[in-house]
């Protein structure tokens, strides 16, 4: 098709922020008619199943629920390192070689943190069968392929290969790096980190580069046995598939690992006790202020629905106040947007301004804050919150890729539910809830980086 | 007053299709209806793109000059109106709305799992009614200028304006589509309006609604709310390009870790436009040279030059066109070397039928995917009514396509006299 994203120029300053969203919790279901079944396949091991008619996708993930600790570099590797090879293509140019074959199938390694726990999901996408030229099954060959990549690597005397340890270490701390790059995550990740310092989720999600850096095939190897082995593993399989398959091959890889859960508990701190402030500069042109807040959580689903409302009326959406207040009428961000992760009872406010503002920004920010507080909302900004997390919760039922998505990200706790129980649960939010909401709120950390790059014109 | 033509186009892979419709007022309507999908997406474009900064309008008799970045400042303003603004009015029915310029058009789009009709009508309102006033184009100026120093710091962004601005020497692609700050100062209302009632006349538009929805409820709000235009066609009118480019190398320093590349060859044709043919061989050839599956994307992954950020992409428009490589890398001007190397070693060699139908597969089913997200339905059905191209049509082009044509285009692309390399990498210190 003639239509191509990467060169779009979106209108509006929050655009980026707000739908780049990887919020576990910000999709949700329509009206295609799909079934959602789950079952306990072994200890730790669950199996999932999303059937539905007419979708011209499907897709098999397999994600490996870890406690984020010390490890995290080299679990964040094996995801790379599986993708890249295995006992029956050797190389990448095999592998995506099968996936050509495969109708252009896509494989799809990720790494995150929600609460404190790493998850490192990979997956298979592919057209239905019902598209091949001859009539094969596309989606059994997919599943049949990742299961191959994740459980029958490529071993060189009885570890993985040297060479491709080197190489995707370099990707690992190229991928750090360009974080560091970009400014936006740069703040974000900093005021993370700081916010963070004397908890585990103060880890990142790829681990540092030095403990990349001391990664070789042996302790890679036995990092990949301690992920078979100890991690909360889910399957699931979306579109038209031959579960009972799934199934059956699943269980011949996994009865030869002998399992040992180890799971981990998210800690929740509800009050900060006071602000930490800390500031950087780069010769950057925009300026980027960042902070992170306590929200009074005692758990993910502490008054989360009343939580999640307040948090859009105050910087979630265009009608919000740091859009409509800070942004559109002071005149004080490029872009300004508040986003809740739920799985951490904490909440960040991302920014980008003119460095000399800072002190404006921040006043401006924390005003809205307090005017939540005094009830200076309407009833039409409730609705419409309300309204905007109804759409987006909605429309994940479009596709078997974000309905995946859905249900996977709620793997850690293995309660799965559905997007209209959290849409039910936001209609019954009242003005009450959302002041309570923000009273709990704390301010915990700021963090500023400076830019001090001329802001003019730079061609020569 | 005439009546509304509606055709169905129908795609038997699919098995699924949609309607074009000729609407009496002028407007050329789509609308691609999906019943088991929650959610609708609806997209208003006109054929008005960043290059568009010198034109003729059928009822004139001189070219206009516009300053650079007008179409984009358009777009922002558009969103204003006198009593409540476009974000506003969607806050209370719920849709999540946006808007893009690009090189060759400006849309206007929302999407919305309930409400479709208010919000429908909303999008069709503030598209066509226009406000803005000498104080509120000052204001924007500034917030503008504002985004363009934040593209100034994406080192992405950067890489490929300097890129263009190397390989062209007067065609408008190679400015930033937001313009300069220079060149938006010079912008007034009395120009936002002139440019208004030339490109925003509704036999230059294009709308298309795909999802949740029927024709009946499209047009009933289309029947209501759009009148007919006084018929106005534009004429683009660009400087003469010449086939040489200005230098074949740039840099430019950013705070980076690993530096950014952008590497391409300019092309020259005679017709301004690359057919469907043209564009997808293109992109085969591309998957073939340098795709995940090529043995140089092995090469240079193992000997440590690129990461998964390389990817390949055929950029072209309206009197534009290039093949691009693009990336991060310690070492760009090697990468550089060695897609060279690789493109000169496949043309002596030539594309195999093994190869060719490997990735024709990979094509094709990346065609039928795509026909699965509705944004993309909705903008694509658009961008093809712009380029006089019918939606569908990709799947007959993949189908029919030879390997003689594709080896043809292989032999005569890729001059090495017009390739390009574009880096922004950390400032060395001495």
């Amino acid at each position: 098709m003639k239509f191509n994203k990467k060169l779009w120029k979106p209108l509006r300053r929050y655009g980026n922020i707000l739908f780049i969203d990887n919020n576990t919790e910000n999709i949700g279901c329509g009206k295609m008619k799909y079934n959602f079944n789950s079952e306990i396949h072994s200890q730790g091991v669950e199996l999932c199943n999303i059937t539905a008619q007419g979708f011209k996708s499907a897709c098999v993930t397999i994600s490996f629920v870890l406690p984020l600790d010390e490890n995290a570099a080299h679990y964040a590797l094996v995801p790379g390192m599986l993708t890249r090879s295995s006992e029956k293509y050797p190389d990448v140019t095999c592998i995506e070689r099968k996936l050509a074959l495969l109708y252009g199938a896509e494989l799809v390694a990720d790494i995150t943190k929600t609460g404190e726990n790493q998850i490192l999901k990979l997956g298979v996408s592919c057209i239905d069968d019902r598209f091949a030229f001859d009539g094969e099954s596309i989606t059994a060959e997919c599943s049949e392929l990742l299961f191959e990549l994740v459980f029958r690597p490529l071993l060189v005397n009885g570890v993985f290969a040297q060479k491709d340890v080197e190489s995707e270490k370099r990707l690992l701390c190229e991928r750090l790096a360009a974080e560091i790059s970009d400014k936006r995550v740069y703040a974000k990740n900093r005021c993370e980190e700081i916010m963070f310092s004397d908890e585990t989720y103060g880890i990142h999600r790829l681990g540092t580069q030095k403990d990349i850096e001391t990664i070789t095939p042996e302790s890679l190897y036995e990092a990949y046995k301690k992920i078979l082995s100890s991690a909360k593993i889910c399957v699931c399989v979306s579109g038209k598939t031959d579960y009972q398959a799934v199934k059956n091959t699943l269980a011949k890889y996994l009865g030869c690992i002998e399992r040992d859960l180890v799971m981990s508990e998210t800690l929740f701190v509800e009050r900060a006790e006071d602000v930490t402030y800390k500031k950087e500069c780069e010769p950057v042109k925009q300026g980027k202020l960042v902070m992170g807040f306590r929200m009074g959580m005692r758990d993910a689903d502490d008054n989360y629905a009343a939580r999640r409302v307040m948090v859009d009326i105050f910087g979630g959406s265009p009608h919000s106040k740091l859009f409509t207040v800070v942004r559109e009428k002071m005149s004080l961000c490029y872009y300004c947007s508040a986003r809740l992760i739920r799985a951490k009872g904490v909440m960040f406010v991302q920014s980008g301004i003119e460095s000399y503002n800072e002190e404006k920004a921040t006043e401006a920010i924390l005003q809205q804050l307090e005017d939540i507080k005094k009830g200076n909302f309407t009833d039409s900004d409730i609705e419409a919150s309300v309204k905007a997390l109804e759409d987006s919760f909605k429309s994940v039922s479009d596709s078997p890729e974000t309905l995946d998505s859905w249900f996977m990200s709620q793997c850690v706790s293995g309660e799965y539910k559905y997007p209209e129980d959290f849409i039910d649960e936001f209609k019954k939010v009242t003005r009450a809830d959302i002041i309570r909401a923000a009273e709990d709120v704390t301010l915990d950390t700021i963090f500023m980086l400076e830019g001090t790059a001329e802001g003019g014109e730079t061609d020569e | 007053m005439s009546e509304n033509k509606i055709k169905y186009i129908e795609n038997n892979v699919l098995e699924e299709g949609y309607y074009s419709i000729e609407h009496k007022s002028g407007l050329q309507i789509f609308v691609y209806p999906k019943d088991d999908y929650a959610s609708t997406y609806a997209v208003f474009g006109t054929k008005y793109g960043s290059i568009d900064t010198r034109f003729k309008r059928s009822d004139r008799e001189n070219f206009t000059e516009i300053p650079a970045g007008t179409a984009h400042f358009l777009e922002h303003k558009l969103f204003e109106s006198e009593e409540l603004d476009a974000f506003q009015r969607y806050a209370k029915t719920g849709a999540s709305a946006n808007a893009y310029t690009s090189f060759d058009r400006t849309c206007y789009l929302f999407t919305c799992t309930g409400n479709f009709k208010e919000n429908f009508e909303i999008l069709l309102d503030f598209v066509r009614h226009p406000y803005f006033t000498e104080e509120t184009v000052k204001k924007e100026q500034g917030i503008i200028g504002q985004e363009i120093d934040m593209y100034k710091d994406s080192p992405e962004w950067e890489c490929l304006f300097n890129l263009l601005d190397a390989m062209y020497v007067n065609h408008p692609v190679k400015i930033d589509i937001a313009g300069t700050k220079q060149s938006i100062s010079e912008i007034t209302a009395e120009m936002l309006f002139a440019c208004y009632d030339t490109f925003y006349n509704l036999s230059n538009m294009a709308l298309a609604v795909s999802g949740n929805t029927t024709v009946e409820e499209v047009l009933g709000v289309a029947d209501r709310l759009l009148t007919k235009d006084e018929e106005v066609t534009v004429e683009r009118a660009f400087l003469d390009e010449p086939a040489e480019i200005v230098k074949d190398y740039v840099e430019e320093n950013l705070p980076v870790a690993t530096p950014v590349f952008a590497f391409g060859y300019k092309e020259s044709h005679d017709a301004p436009e690359r057919t469907l043919q043209e564009e997808i061989a293109m992109s085969l050839i591309l998957d073939i040279v340098a795709g995940q599956m090529s043995p140089l994307y092995k090469e240079l992954l193992d000997d440590g030059l690129v990461n998964n950020t390389f990817s390949t992409e055929y950029f072209h428009g309206y009197n534009y066109a290039a093949p691009l490589f693009s990336g991060e890398s310690v070492n760009p001007r090697e990468v550089a070397a060695r897609i060279k190397k690789a493109i000169g070693a496949l043309k002596d060699s030539l594309i195999t039928t093994e190869q060719f139908e490997t990735v024709r597969k990979k094509q094709y089913g990346k065609t039928v995917r795509a026909f699965s997200d509705v944004d993309t339905l909705a903008n694509g059905l658009v961008v093809s009514h712009f380029v006089n191209e019918e939606l569908f049509s990709e799947f007959e082009v993949i189908k029919d396509l030879d390997l003689d044509f594709v080896n043809n285009l292989l032999v005569r692309s890729f001059n090495e006299n017009t390739a390009v390399l574009s880096v922004v990498c950390q400032k060395q210190d001495n």
